[in-house]
């Protein structure tokens, strides 16, 4: 999966947990997963989930502390699946 | 008699261990966890070993700390346990909370002290309530809930989680009182300082760990088994008459000058 696609699925994943919804239509790589998009704590486990179940990744324990932007998310990604 | 226990966070430190012990002594397990890929190996592991002593085990990979997936996983139960069982144990070992400072840069934000209190203390009262909805707790029956030291030392970065600790023993005081007529006992266990994953997301773990150590009269730390141990005890017959308290599983750790 190229990373524009990865990009776009992980916004897909992010944004079933968004309470923020004006601030989907605007995300870039930069957006804050908590922060910007009010994705709350308790729901940041499940996003976590999500993208191993999609992306077929194992995403280790100091990749996840690392994941505050959705750029932080897709370069987890990539790296998880050796790009 | 078929009886079950429901160990909410048995993949892992004293929930896993104890998930163990109660399969040995005779119980069928559910186990509630909450665990990525990596995890899942370990989690497999535990369910053959539990399967290879002749018992039963289902295991719900879940976050519980959303009420509709604890809905969710409580009605699963309710259509797994055949009409003619129940549940006669609910073991609550979660570790979900945040260990930031109250006041100062990087501290707890208000989120941060909901969530802690409502995930690590408030939840038991939700299972609770979640079970005995569905009719699926048993009579006579035992509800064992972790606490720590913490309840009343203010640990560095720990004071969400102390917070919390007060909460579930103040919860298990009041639900031991309620559910007396039903002959279902509540106690909390205030087990020493025990290196578990839980206990490494601690700021400072080590410095707790090594203080925990030079107290402990028998010059060792608790481990999961101990408290699993006392588990085991806590549901036994003959333990009938505690009910409300918070037993202490340390070793003489937390009187030790």
């Amino acid at each position: 999966m190229q990373t524009n696609e990865t990009l776009n699925e992980v916004i897909t994943i992010i944004s079933k947990f968004a309470e923020r919804r004006e601030a989907v239509e605007r995300v870039d790589a930069s957006t804050r997963i908590l922060d910007d998009l009010g994705v709350s704590s308790l729901n940041f486990i499940d996003v976590v989930l999500e993208f191993e179940e999609k992306f077929n990744v194992s995403i280790s324990d100091e990749q996840l502390k690392g994941i505050s932007t959705i750029g932080d998310a897709v370069n987890a990604i990539a790296t998880a699946q050796g790009r | 008699m078929t009886r079950w226990a429901l160990v909410i966070g048995a993949s892992s430190g004293m929930g896993r261990a104890t998930a163990l012990k109660l399969a040995a002594d005779g119980y069928d397990i559910l186990g509630i966890h909450l665990d990525r890929r990596a995890a899942m190996p370990r989690v497999d592991a535990l369910r053959e070993e539990i399967e290879q002593m002749g018992r039963r085990i289902l295991l719900f990979n879940s976050n519980i700390a959303l009420g509709a997936n604890r809905k969710a996983v409580l009605d699963h139960i309710r259509d797994a346990v055949p009409m003619s069982e129940g549940i006669s144990v609910l073991v609550h070992s979660v570790a979900f909370g945040v260990t930031k400072p109250l006041v100062g840069p990087g501290s707890a934000s208000e989120e941060d002290l909901t969530v802690t209190c409502s995930v690590m203390g408030h939840d038991l009262v939700h299972w609770v309530r979640g079970l005995l909805e569905r009719n699926l707790f048993e009579s006579p029956g035992r509800i064992l809930a972790m606490t720590s030291e913490g309840d009343r030392r203010a640990w560095p970065s720990y004071g969400p989680v102390a917070a919390a600790k007060c909460i579930l023993e103040a919860h298990t005081r009041q639900l031991a009182v309620e559910l007396a007529s039903r002959k279902i006992t509540v106690n909390c266990i205030l087990a020493g300082v025990t290196d578990t994953p839980a206990l490494r997301v601690i700021p400072g773990h080590d410095e707790l760990a090594a203080a925990a150590l030079r107290r402990n009269p028998h010059g060792r730390l608790t481990t999961p088994q101990d408290v699993a141990n006392v588990v085991s005890l806590l549901c036994d017959s003959r333990s009938a008459w505690i009910t409300g308290s918070v037993v202490s599983c340390d070793g003489g750790e937390s009187v030790a000058g």
